[in-house]
């Protein structure tokens, strides 16, 4: 038998003593694309009996050997998961968490599997009239706050940490220190960061946040959004730093002039979510996260850099993904010359 | 000792080699693994061209910028020691950020990083 078969073998007898199902068969198993961090395996199963007979379209979410500071234990996502589905966020429904590891070697979930497609390249040149775009942007706001109705404290994620200070503060802090412990300096994202801090919008209220909610992390069939994938950053923080990090110039993928990740525009995002929390938000405060958003990146690039740097994982593509920084600079040059071209910041109102 | 073809003539040929006779028979992941194999070329090839022109004009503006605002005996004579003088004054507040020519001056020095790492992003 070869290692895959095995895997999904090994899968099927655990769902099927999860499930107290007769039988279970496999009909289909395979490594899905994208996740440089985890292992994603996308196995269909018929099965027979149990609390859930009938044809199954699953998704098995692993460790692969190597792990991002950030990101969260496969047990916490699914946690995570729990509370967003639970919500009535399009987060995949989460189904069963391993924490044995004799299983298949590593902790892992299993959870359904979403219609549609996350690839950037599909999404944004996909051809859709002006109505169909506005409602799939609408969509998205939409489902960011349904997640950002989820307050703390919530007891089955006491692991994520509350800042003490200001979000905002509090990222700052984070990657001036960040940039303090390489070996390479980084002026124009000082610079960025002395910026963030003195146009710091008004502490707004602490929600849970995605934190990598973008295209290439949404599936969507047609024109609506199906799923949001890949919850392994989520920690309670501003609700902007989602809106922000969505709209982002960094995930248009080509599609520079659609300002919500190379799809739609930021009136209708904005619209879908004042109609979902109803409330509204501040489109400079987004516009404030957007910047953060560019110099989250541009750590996380010097951070993927740096593990092939150490020799931790050699790769081309972390390699390259370190020479990108200069685009992420050229990008907060650009947009902070614009944001105070246009008399940035504007003060909130009241608290977000 | 001369050494010809040299480097970057070695690089251009092995990129164009690349794209004409390889790339067009792959597809999946082995297409974006030689995509990504072809960006590197690239990038090391612009790099070597460009380390000709000592010091780069983008490292004498450098220089020149923490001499006029009386950094400059903290600089190092190589680059790297200036651009770290650089950004510990920006951190540490010694620089006024809202400064135009600082913003003239980071706006060159990533331009010039750009023109080596992806000079199509200058473009438009």
């Amino acid at each position: 038998m070869s290692a895959s078969s095995n895997l999904a073998t090994a899968l099927a007898d655990y769902i099927a003593v999860r499930t107290g199902a007769r039988q279970v068969a496999v009909v289909s198993f395979d490594r899905l694309s994208g996740g440089a961090i985890q292992d994603n395996f996308g196995l269909t199963l018929d099965i027979e009996g149990g609390s859930h007979p009938g044809r199954q379209e699953l998704v098995v979410r692993q460790d692969a050997p190597s792990g991002v500071r950030e990101s969260l234990t496969r047990p916490q996502e699914f946690a995570v998961l729990t509370a967003a589905f639970a919500a009535g966020v399009k987060a995949p429904e989460p189904l069963w968490l391993c924490e044995d590891t004799s299983i298949t070697g590593q902790v892992f979930y299993v959870m359904r599997r979403a219609r549609g497609t996350a690839s950037p390249k599909q999404l944004v040149r996909a051809e859709r009239t002006d109505a169909e775009r506005a409602a799939l942007t609408r969509q998205f706001g939409q489902q960011l706050a349904c997640l950002h109705s989820i307050r703390p404290p919530v007891a089955a994620l006491d692991f994520l940490s509350m800042p003490e200070e200001d979000a905002a503060l509090s990222r700052i802090h984070r990657y001036r220190d960040y940039l303090h412990g390489i070996d390479e300096p980084h002026p124009v994202l000082e610079w960025a960061l002395q910026w963030l801090e003195r146009n710091r919008p008004p502490t707004g209220q602490w929600v849970l946040c995605h934190c990598d909610f973008r295209t290439g992390n949404v599936m969507v069939e047609g024109h609506a959004l199906t799923a949001v994938l890949d919850w392994e950053f989520a920690t309670w923080s501003d609700p902007c730093e989602d809106l922000g990090w969505l709209c982002s110039r960094s995930w248009r993928f080509g599609e520079s002039e659609r300002e919500v990740g190379g799809i739609g525009d930021k009136k209708d995002l904005l619209a879908g979510y004042a109609e979902a929390a109803g409330r509204e938000i501040d489109p400079f405060r987004v516009s404030y996260w957007e910047v953060m958003a560019l110099v989250r990146w541009a750590t996380i690039a010097l951070q993927q850099a740096r593990r092939h740097l150490s020799g931790e994982q050699r790769s081309l593509e972390l390699a390259l993904t370190g020479r990108m920084v200069p685009q992420m600079e050229w990008d907060l040059l650009q947009q902070i010359r614009e944001l105070n071209a246009a008399g940035m910041p504007k003060p909130a109102g009241a608290d977000q | 000792m001369i050494n010809r073809p040299e480097a970057a003539d070695l690089l251009a040929e092995a990129r164009q080699l690349l794209k004409t006779a390889i790339l067009p028979e792959l597809a999946g992941t082995h297409r974006y693994e030689a995509l990504m194999i072809a960006n590197a070329l690239s990038i090391a090839q612009r790099e070597i061209e460009a380390s000709g022109v000592t010091p780069s004009p983008a490292t004498s503006a450098l220089k020149a910028f923490l001499q006029a605002k009386g950094l400059g005996d903290d600089a190092g004579n190589e680059a790297g020691g200036a651009e770290s003088a650089l950004a510990l004054a920006i951190a540490e507040g010694r620089i006024d950020s809202a400064d135009p020519e600082l913003e003239a001056l980071l706006r060159e020095l990533t331009a010039a990083r750009l023109r080596i790492s992806n000079p199509g992003y200058l473009g438009d």
